[in-house]
């Protein structure tokens, strides 16, 4: 950082905004070189041309017509398919239940709401945004481990409520095996668990309040991931921007949505990718479009070594090293 | 069906123990009819078997696998007995056979053509399917189906199928019934697709209209979309389908609405987002008096518009530590010439876990009601006194003035909206009960308390 001025790519389909011209003023007077664009294409474009630090892109709902790109979601999504390091920041105040969801899930560096602001500290939007662009620029992500081969094989079942718990239990079994032995313990009981001896941590509760015993817990369980993987489900609702956001900003491996009654498949699809170094999707489905379209084509054998992922997301290895293929 | 095929023998004419075989059948004693048509299948000897034609062995084979499936349903309704289910495919098969061999023969014959038994046959297998293959039954289904449509046509297995869909539908005990339904009504679809337009569009479209209404209620994120999805695909095949046409009318003025309100969301937020970060740029440059004392203003006005729009959208509440005197102080100058006030507890910078804007609210709401009722009823402003207790270490806010107190009719109701002891015109009623949702999201409550002051009225609050 002290080298050199970090750079950012600014988009947003409303440049005249009040609160986007005071965003880029302030992070121009803070020391990076922002580059501003209106429209997904150009953020894209710009992407393939330049080397950024952090991509802030607004969520820009009202030219998805217009916009064959998609909207901000669905670039970060191709953004990080390409690297999965790259670090994007969505700043917005549309965006709906689904962007927050597919925004975690697609691993978003932060999601900052363009109305939100901080009522402990007292910052608001811009000042927030300006500290996640500080944080992407000078922290170094964790190094991803996979989940099951140096963890012990053990998961954390935390929330409490029953009616979540069979179904969770079942998936965790069908996706990691039978062998895998499940404790289950309350939100409010995080405080006094050693969470570094599972190998995954599962959190599942309809809501969760801001209130700062909630928080703390919350922000413990996230923050010993990658080692337990962490994944966390909660109901996809409107009212709850500000603890939904505030997971998503702490990087779970997975958020899920708890009203959608495929979630226990979901959660058992979300282990699985969770046993990779970092995870299935996110690794494997590059955008080959956006490759072919700056002439960038892959190796065959690189093309050959994803394939060797098997369904369960063990590499299966040659025939000498068959024992360690697992099943 | 051709009646100048003449009727085969019955089977009793030319085995007479066949009557004894029928007799617990007709009773519906069907362990009895399974057992007796079991033995009668391993002894009939050569000499009969070698009269017995296509006919018959439908006839034995019919009561065969409905005895079959009578035992299976009747001993264990939910789990599968494996020899039993053999038992009646075999059976069942046995029975095909005989039909098809006689279709191919003599095709003009009457009696297969007949479809009484196919009919509850079919029947059966779909539903032993649904019973005892849970997530698993489909393909099996629709290859049964196929066979009956092939050898009976497809009139027959259809309205079978049809009927099926809709028992599974009201079948709400069944914990699969829904995802059956769907799996059913798409098999119908999937087989009536290259039949006759004309025959089959209005079945159709209304097995789309199902499928729609199935979607509809499972309350999904996609589910409208899906929805909508099949009712346009229903009037696009029968464009006087009323059913689709109403559903999807309602859907998207549904989709309509919600898409306004998401658009005045956005632009509510981004234009107090931008209010603010216009003030944050203000309060950077050198003002000169008495501009800092407005900007404050204006910021203070565009906290409580914030916190309204949090409010009516429910948005939970953001806690934090928030110094409650500090927070009543900054309210009262507003009422300080027309109404003394006695404040206590809550000193030294005691907090209380809650939302800001949600507390401003409430307390705000609670003050300009009793205001309204000082006003009301006359009081001079030199009598007008309310008492604010901040027990913050019980969790607890009192208010308590002396403007006369709430009409005792009132009493029960006074937290519902539109409920007011005012004139219609003065204000919209919705003041308590926004004070009551506001506490709700703060995990609290709010009451009256027992009993009310002698010439006044007291809440409490309480948070949690």
């Amino acid at each position: 950082m002290s080298e050199r001025n970090p750079k950012i790519l600014f988009m947003d389909d409303e440049p005249t905004s009040d609160i986007v011209t005071h965003a880029v003023e302030r992070l121009r007077t803070a020391g990076f070189v922002v580059d501003f664009v209106e429209t997904m294409s150009e953020a894209i474009e710009a992407y393939y041309q330049k080397y950024y630090d952090v991509f802030i892109l607004d969520i820009d709902m009202s030219h998805q017509a217009a916009d064959q790109e998609g909207d901000g979601v669905k670039v970060l999504k191709r953004f990080i398919s390409l690297h999965n390091q790259t670090r994007v920041i969505l700043f917005s105040g549309a965006g709906t239940v689904q962007h927050w969801f597919q925004a975690a899930n697609a691993h978003c560096y932060a999601y900052v709401h363009k109305l939100d602001n901080d009522p402990t500290t007292g910052e608001d939007s811009i000042e927030i945004l300006l500290r996640q662009v500080r944080a992407a620029t000078t922290e170094i992500g964790p190094p991803m481990i996979p989940l099951g081969v140096l963890a012990p094989t053990k998961v954390l079942l935390i929330g409490g409520d029953s009616e979540f718990d069979a179904p969770a239990r079942t998936a965790i079994h069908a996706a990691l095996g039978e062998d895998w032995v499940i404790d289950a313990i309350a939100l409010d009981q995080v405080h006094t668990t050693e969470l570094t001896a599972y190998g995954a941590l599962v959190l599942l509760q309809r809501t969760f309040s801001t209130r700062a015993t909630v928080c703390e817990a919350l922000a413990k369980v996230l923050a010993v991931a990658p080692q337990p993987q962490t994944l966390i489900g909660c109901e996809g609702r409107d009212q709850s921007r500000p603890s939904i956001l505030y997971i998503a900003n702490r990087h779970p491996f997975r958020l899920l949505e708890l009203s959608d009654s495929a979630w226990p498949q979901r959660l058992q699809q979300a282990l699985r990718d969770a046993r990779l170094w970092y995870g299935k999707p996110e690794i494997f489905e590059a955008d080959m479009d956006a490759l072919r379209r700056i002439h960038i084509t892959l190796p065959e054998d690189i093309a050959v070594q994803w394939e060797d992922f098997d369904d369960d997301g063990l590499i299966t290895f040659d025939e000498e090293d068959a024992e360690v293929s697992g099943s | 069906m051709n009646m100048n095929t003449p009727p085969p023998p019955a089977l009793h004419t030319i085995d007479p123990r066949w009557q004894e075989i029928l007799a617990p059948f007709r009773e519906g004693d069907y362990p009895d009819a399974l057992a007796a048509v079991r033995d009668y299948v391993n002894t009939v000897t050569p000499e009969v078997r070698n009269r017995f034609l296509n006919f018959h062995y439908s006839n034995i084979y019919n009561n065969y696998a409905v005895s079959a499936y009578h035992v299976l349903t009747d001993e264990n309704p939910l789990q599968l007995n494996q020899a039993g289910w053999d038992e009646f495919l075999q059976a069942l098969e046995q029975f095909i056979c005989a039909n098809e061999q006689e279709k191919k023969q003599q095709p003009a014959a009457a009696w297969w053509q007949d479809s009484r038994f196919a009919t509850s046959l079919l029947d059966h297998v779909l539903d032993l399917l649904l019973r005892y293959r849970p997530g698993q039954w489909v393909m099996e289904a629709e290859s049964w189906i196929r066979r009956f449509m092939a050898i009976w046509g497809e009139r027959l297995a259809l309205d079978v199928l049809l009927k099926a869909m809709h028992n599974e539908r009201i079948n709400v005990l069944r914990p699969d019934y829904v995802a059956n339904t769907r799996n059913l009504a798409q098999i119908y679809l999937r087989l009536t697709e290259t039949l006759p337009p004309d025959l089959y569009r209005h079945p159709r479209s209304l097995v789309m209209d199902i499928l729609s209404d199935l979607a509809y209620f499972t309350g999904s994120t996609q589910a409208e979309d899906e929805a909508l999805e099949w009712v346009e695909q229903a009037l696009a095949i029968n464009p006087d389908d009323r059913f689709a046409r109403q559903r999807r009318k309602d859907i998207q003025e549904r989709k309509g609405v919600m898409e306004q309100i998401r658009r005045f969301n956005h632009d509510a937020n981004t234009a107090i987002a931008g209010l603010i970060s216009t003030l944050t740029h203000l309060e950077h440059l050198s003002l000169s008096d008495p501009a800092p004392t407005l900007v404050e203003k204006i910021r203070l006005g565009l906290k409580r518009i914030h916190g309204v729009h949090r409010l009516v959208q429910k948005q939970e509440a953001g806690f934090v530590n928030v110094v409650v005197r500090q927070e009543v102080e900054r309210l009262l100058p507003d009422y300080e010439e027309q109404i003394r006030f006695v404040v206590s507890g809550g000193e030294d910078g005691a907090t209380l876990e809650t939302d800001q804007d949600y507390l401003q609210i409430v307390l705000e709401n609670l003050l300009r009601n009793a205001r309204e009722a000082f006003d009301r009823r006359q009081i001079p402003v030199s009598e007008r006194l309310i008492h604010i207790t901040l027990d913050l270490p019980g969790h607890r806010i009192l208010l308590r003035d002396n403007a006369g107190g709430i009409d005792p009719n009132l009493k029960d109701r006074i937290f519902e909206p539109y409920v007011s002891s005012k004139a219609v015109k003065q204000n919209t009623g919705l003041g308590l009960a926004s004070v009551r949702e506001a506490m709700t999201l703060l995990e609290g409550r709010i009451e009256l308390t027992d009993p009310q002051p002698a010439n006044g009225a007291e809440f409490a609050l309480y948070f949690s």
